[in-house]
């Protein structure tokens, strides 16, 4: 086992803490830190006031398919790679400082109820990347409004129209955020 | 009377030129990768910004024309954008990933 720098654990200790506050689950701070399992669990206590919650990982792809999801992964994603390719921050900086910036994207519509859920929580937001990296989901390119929005790798996309452009006839009809509460 | 006019729409051109430069170090100064997204910045165009000095950061708001330019300035995107979907309630979230997903402004014009 290699010697453990002690600044280098704090650092892990203090990223580790910003995720939490954002509201990653065990499985992301294990992947993103070397901190071990007990560590994370003790820190996530303390800072949460609850233990952990246990259980797999929403990991359906179709999820970001889906209408509204589908927009805000795509409002996410972009902010992410904006981060991870132009800026100093990246990884699990750009994972941060891009979930931030999309949590006040995503409240900035909806100023009258405050503490409700995201559409999209930290922890999908990082399952997102690493369906990206793996190759599961690609970005395509929308023929009216050149965005790029989140769809199924191998998907045909020369007469793809995202979301925005063509929401599906019902979508805003019901209550929106109803909807995406199953889930998380 | 001309000239009074356009005194005004000179002083205001200066005006948001140094409220843009001076917003512009703030964000970047709070926290810089987030200023740059913000900004539509590359690294290169935020350090210098970073590093004017107020006397300079008046100086270059001193221009007759506005230093900051419209990032949206695409004519099918921007007809995109302003056309009425759902009441207009996804047009933030629609210019927030159109924004984020043009190349940065740079000092040398990237390669395409």
């Amino acid at each position: 086992m290699a010697v453990k720098s002690v600044a280098k654990e704090a650092e892990e200790i203090l990223l580790a803490t910003e995720m939490i506050r954002l509201g990653a689950r065990l499985q992301v701070l294990q992947a993103e830190t070397s901190l071990s399992y007990d560590r994370l669990a003790r820190l996530y206590r303390e800072i949460r006031g609850c233990s952990p919650p246990k259980g797999m990982l929403p990991f359906s792809v179709d999820w970001f398919m889906t209408w509204l999801p589908n927009i805000h992964s795509s409002v996410f994603y972009s902010v992410y790679q904006y981060l991870d390719t132009y800026t100093p921050a990246k990884k699990s900086r750009a994972l941060i400082e891009a979930y931030r910036l999309y949590l006040e994207q995503a409240g900035a519509g909806r100023s009258t109820d405050a503490d409700t859920e995201p559409v999209l929580s930290f922890t999908r937001a990082w399952m997102l990347i690493r369906f990206f990296e793996s190759g599961m989901v690609q970005l395509s390119h929308c023929v009216r409004c050149t965005g790029a929005f989140v769809a199924h790798a191998h998907d045909p996309s020369h007469n793809f129209v995202c979301a925005v452009c063509r929401p599906p006839p019902r979508a805003g009809k019901t209550r929106p955020r109803r909807v995406l509460q199953d889930g998380e | 009377m001309p000239t009074t006019d356009s005194n005004t729409a000179l002083n205001d051109i200066q005006e948001v030129n140094l409220s843009y430069l001076m917003l512009a170090q703030r964000l970047l100064r709070e926290n810089y990768a987030a200023g740059m997204f913000r900004l539509g910045f590359s690294s290169d165009v935020a350090d210098i910004i970073l590093q004017l000095s107020p006397a300079q950061l008046v100086k270059l708001a001193g221009s007759s024309s506005l230093i900051c330019s419209f990032r949206l300035n695409d004519y099918g995107l921007l007809s995109a954008l302003t056309q009425d979907v759902l009441g207009g309630v996804l047009q933030q979230a629609h210019s927030t990933i159109l924004l984020s997903q043009r190349t940065p402004q740079s000092v040398i014009e990237p390669v395409q």
